[in-house]
């Protein structure tokens, strides 16, 4: 059990965002924020992520970062719609990330209904393991 | 329209079985603060926000939010799976285990079921998102409560992000908040800023 902190409250509610300043694309994954002046620690805990045990995870991992760092800057532009710096790196990150998708179905199979890895015999479907790890 | 990419936002591998643990991570799912409730708390709210700003960030963050029930969800399983009838007795599951068996359920941490009663809808863009400024700092605050609760880095490591993204969305929704404030209060109707 933690010690509980009944000041942990801190609560940076800055109203502006001047400067776009990011975290690097694996720490802002594992940190679970791209934005350095909204990231929020919690009680001296250390953000870490295991490393791949296999292929498998090593190339599933980097579709979600490159992807996390996509969609962190989706939701910022959402609100910030004329930051062409920001549009700019969006498109950067969402080319890593299907590269990442394309690298990992080659070797897997299809993740999506999209895939152009649905072309085999049997159902290529069901040739990838569900996310919740039921088939392990 | 809604499509799945079959992978989770973020890594998730539980080694260790705990009951105990999945009955109170349960509030993330079908909980008053919890992820199920933000999904459709957003979605909902996106009919009615005024302008592309307001219509983006609620069906984004909203999305976002059915990745993180699927998150949820894959904690509770992997806490669960495989259990014995042993632990179930130690850890108190057999309520659970009577009603769904070892089927995953939407409820809080006290089993009461998962309810849409209380998601706030106004279609007053400043008044949702007060409303949803406050859901995702009951949110935060939660998984502070659940990393109290463990020590397993395997479970600490989700949850620590889950958490994060609440500060994210947080952000976001104070951010589109201000932004309309300032605009309502120069003239502007809502009708005028679609």
């Amino acid at each position: 059990m933690k010690n509980v902190n009944l000041n942990k409250k801190n609560m940076n509610l800055q109203n502006s965002f001047d400067k776009l300043q990011l975290y690097s694309v694996d720490e802002g994954f594992v940190k679970g924020n791209l934005f350095v002046n909204l990231y929020q620690g919690y009680q001296g805990y250390t953000p870490q992520l295991a490393a791949p045990s296999n292929l498998e995870e090593a190339m599933m991992h980097e579709i979600q970062k490159y992807t996390f760092a996509a969609h962190d800057l989706n939701l910022y532009l959402d609100n910030n719609p004329d930051d062409a710096r920001a549009i700019e790196l969006f498109n950067e990150y969402q080319k890593m990330a299907k590269e990442a998708i394309q690298n990992y179905e080659k070797e897997f199979g299809p993740i999506s209904l999209s895939s152009n890895k649905l072309d085999t015999v049997p159902w290529g479907w069901h040739k990838t393991n569900w996310p919740w790890g039921g088939d392990k | 329209m809604f499509m799945y990419e079959k992978r989770l936002l973020y890594p998730i591998n539980i080694k260790n079985r705990d009951l105990r643990l999945a009955k109170v991570i349960v509030t993330q799912y079908g909980g008053p603060y919890g992820e199920l409730g933000a999904a459709l708390r957003y979605l909902n709210q996106r009919y009615t926000m005024p302008c592309d700003r307001g219509r983006s960030l609620l069906t984004d963050i909203g999305t976002e939010e059915l990745g993180h029930v699927e998150m949820i969800c894959t904690m509770l399983y992997q806490l669960t799976n495989g259990a014995t009838m042993e632990e179930l007795e130690e850890a108190g599951f057999k309520q659970h285990y009577a009603q769904y068996g070892m089927g995953l359920f939407p409820s809080d941490a006290f089993g009461v079921p998962f309810s849409v009663a209380n998601i706030g809808s106004t279609g007053d863009p400043l008044v949702d998102l007060q409303e949803n400024i406050a859901a995702e700092a009951k949110a935060q605050a939660t998984y502070e409560h659940l990393m109290d609760l463990t020590d397993d880095p395997d479970v600490l490591e989700p949850l620590a992000y889950l958490r994060q993204r609440e500060v994210v969305h947080l952000a976001r929704f104070q951010e589109l908040h201000d932004y309309y404030k300032e605009k309502f209060q120069s003239g502007n109707t809502v009708k005028s800023l679609a």
